[in-house]
């Protein structure tokens, strides 16, 4: 099996690389491109063979599910995968001019076993190894919030690790409960065995809960907003793009194949949080003075966006919920690294005091409003699309009310873009002091906004892709 | 009578939980979330190896005569989470000496009004 060399590799080199950069601290940043470079290259690799060969299983060591660990790669985990390593490869670009050499040498071991444990996460195919990898992405995330060192990110990070923590043992007793039920932990041996009882919803209850918490649905959102602000610009983007996005993808891996086909008041549920999510988010988002914050807001709206596909419940639903993740992660990048330029240049994120930042950090600036219109769902835009995908499916199943949220959210996410755009072009009262922008950093901050924008143009490529293996057939096709 | 002393791993588990829970919920004192956190976790794992258990079962050890083991599988899985719960532990604990260095405090309350006042 050919495959399983990319999709092992695309595991075992992060985790050699955080190794080789925790050794030789000297060495991290090349050392860290070169495995960052190495990882998109084994997720193209792995994206070929699944082109050519359809959804892969591989058992690790040889030992085949129910005892032994199985990896599987389909259009899902492959989108993932790849979303990984664009934002990846932008964030580690980034992250040479905006870390000094001390923060690096801590910087860069962290963000490859988060990396690593972003990469096992969606390739995994049992349950348990998915607490594990959780467990993985959660200390590596809490780590790199700390590592701004400040009061304020110490705090931050701290209710992150808390949050992360009773996120994953109330997962972890879901699985449990499930396991006693039937037996396996194996993603696919459940979905075959799994049917409806009592111990059954208490798992979805718990393991919905314990997610929602991880990827801040609203009202558990509470722990987001102060910790992606009070992080490292290029570890905001991470969190805002993956990280939270790693707990929404075991939830609708989950959902696909092994929660019982009537959950469907559930559905109705989480659609219903997501949409108070767009507007709750939209609105505090607005009323925010700190740029940082505002962005952290915002991916509580954004997120609300992916939940409206659950009660659809349509292959259209899913494939638009997904390529809203795949184009916000792009976009949130951007968006981050834009904010990042412009603290990095003034020494502050007051959205009033922004003083024509315009006319000195035109590529910045670019890239922010680029980036802006995918958020707000501007054509020719990756969030146009995913938006469009989802207003079909919700035209499509009679309930056209998700589709004004999704109008209402674009509108609000307009309102925040031109606002700061806004700010960015008028002179405030007290000039500041400013130190030069790394050309690295304004640059791949464009980048990845081109990237949003491109997302849009060539919208065929990954929604083929997405089929491979069908991961929203069955169920989803109901 | 039988239901609860049949199922009495079940009431320790549920028992112990709540007590981690709203330990996690309740005091400020972050080195004591961190421990109610733990008495959580310490719950689940009981859960997992009670489930384990075969009634008659010897332990999962092959030897002559013996027909029946328990299920070993529970007692692998938790070997993992156990190692990755003193991992989280450690991280926590590492967190909670810097914000003692920062802040002098490891209250929330007080926490939070230094930071208003900062």
């Amino acid at each position: 099996m050919p495959w399983l060399h990319w999709g092992v590799i695309a595991i075992v080199l992060p985790l050699a690389g955080a190794m080789s950069c925790f050794l030789w601290p000297r060495r991290a940043i090349p050392l860290g491109l070169v495995t960052a470079l190495g990882i998109v290259t084994c997720v193209a690799g792995l994206g070929w063979q699944l082109v050519e060969q359809g959804a892969q299983r591989y058992a690790v060591g040889g030992w085949g599910a129910p005892l032994g660990i199985d990896l599987y790669a389909d259009g899902l985990s492959l989108l993932m995968l790849m979303a990984t390593a664009a934002v990846g490869l932008g964030v580690s670009i980034y992250s040479i001019g905006y870390f000094n050499r001390e923060k690096a040498r801590y910087f860069w071991p962290l963000w490859m076993f988060l990396w690593a444990a972003l990469n096992a996460l969606f390739l995994s195919a049992d349950i348990f190894n998915l607490y594990v990898t959780l467990e993985l992405l959660g200390l590596a995330a809490v780590a790199l919030v700390a590592l701004a060192g400040g009061a304020e990110a110490l705090t931050g990070a701290m209710r992150y690790l808390l949050v992360s923590l009773l996120g994953s043992l109330f997962y972890l007793l879901g699985v449990a409960l499930l396991y006693h039920s039937f037996g396996s932990v194996d993603i696919a041996i459940l979905a075959a065995r799994v049917e409806s009882s009592p111990a059954v919803w208490a798992a979805v209850g718990l393991i919905s809960a314990g997610l929602l918490l991880k990827t801040a649905l609203f009202p558990l959102h509470f722990w987001l907003p102060s910790t992606h602000a009070s992080a490292p610009a290029p570890v905001s983007a991470l969190l805002s793009a993956l990280v939270v996005k790693a707990s929404f993808y075991i939830l609708l891996r989950l959902w696909l194949e092994i929660f019982p086909p009537t959950s469907a008041v559930l559905g109705q549920l989480l659609a219903l949080l997501g949409a108070t999510a767009v507007l709750w988010g939209g609105l505090q988002a607005l009323r925010q003075t700190r740029l940082k914050m505002l962005i952290a807001y915002s991916t509580v709206a954004q997120l609300g966006y992916l939940f409206l596909a659950f009660p659809l419940a349509s292959i259209t639903g899913w494939t638009g919920a997904l390529y809203m993740l795949l184009s916000h992660a792009v976009a949130k990048t951007a968006i981050f690294m834009a904010a990042g330029n412009i603290l990095y240049f003034g020494g502050h994120d007051r959205i009033a005091d922004l003083d024509r930042v315009v006319q000195r950090l035109p590529l910045t600036v670019t890239a922010f409003a680029l980036a802006g219109a995918s958020i707000m769902g501007l054509p020719p835009s990756g969030g146009f699309i995913a938006k469009w995908l989802l207003l079909e499916a919700a035209i499509r199943s009679g309930q056209w009310w998700w589709g004004g949220i999704l109008i209402l959210g674009g509108l609000l996410s307009a309102a925040w873009v031109f606002k700061v755009v806004g700010y960015a072009f008028t002179r405030s009262r007290a000039p500041h002091e400013s130190r030069a922008v790394p050309v690295g950093m304004e640059w791949s901050a464009l980048a990845m906004s081109m990237v949003a924008i491109l997302l849009g143009l060539f919208a065929s490529w990954p929604l083929a892709l997405m089929e491979i293996g069908l991961p929203f057939g069955g169920k989803g096709a109901e | 009578m039988d239901f609860f002393t049949d199922h009495y791993n079940y009431w320790v588990v549920i028992f112990l939980m709540m007590v981690g829970l709203y330990t996690v919920i309740s005091r400020g004192n972050l080195i004591k979330k961190v421990i109610g956190l733990n008495i959580f976790q310490v719950s689940v794992f009981f859960l997992y190896i009670s489930i384990g258990t075969v009634e008659g079962g010897a332990a999962p050890i092959i030897t002559e005569g013996v027909e029946l083991y328990s299920n070993p599988l529970p007692h692998v899985l938790i070997l993992t989470a156990i190692v990755v719960g003193v991992a989280t532990t450690a991280l926590a604990l590492a967190l909670v000496v810097r914000i003692k260095e920062s802040y002098d405090t490891i209250e929330e309350d007080e926490i939070h009004e230094l930071d208003h006042t900062l």
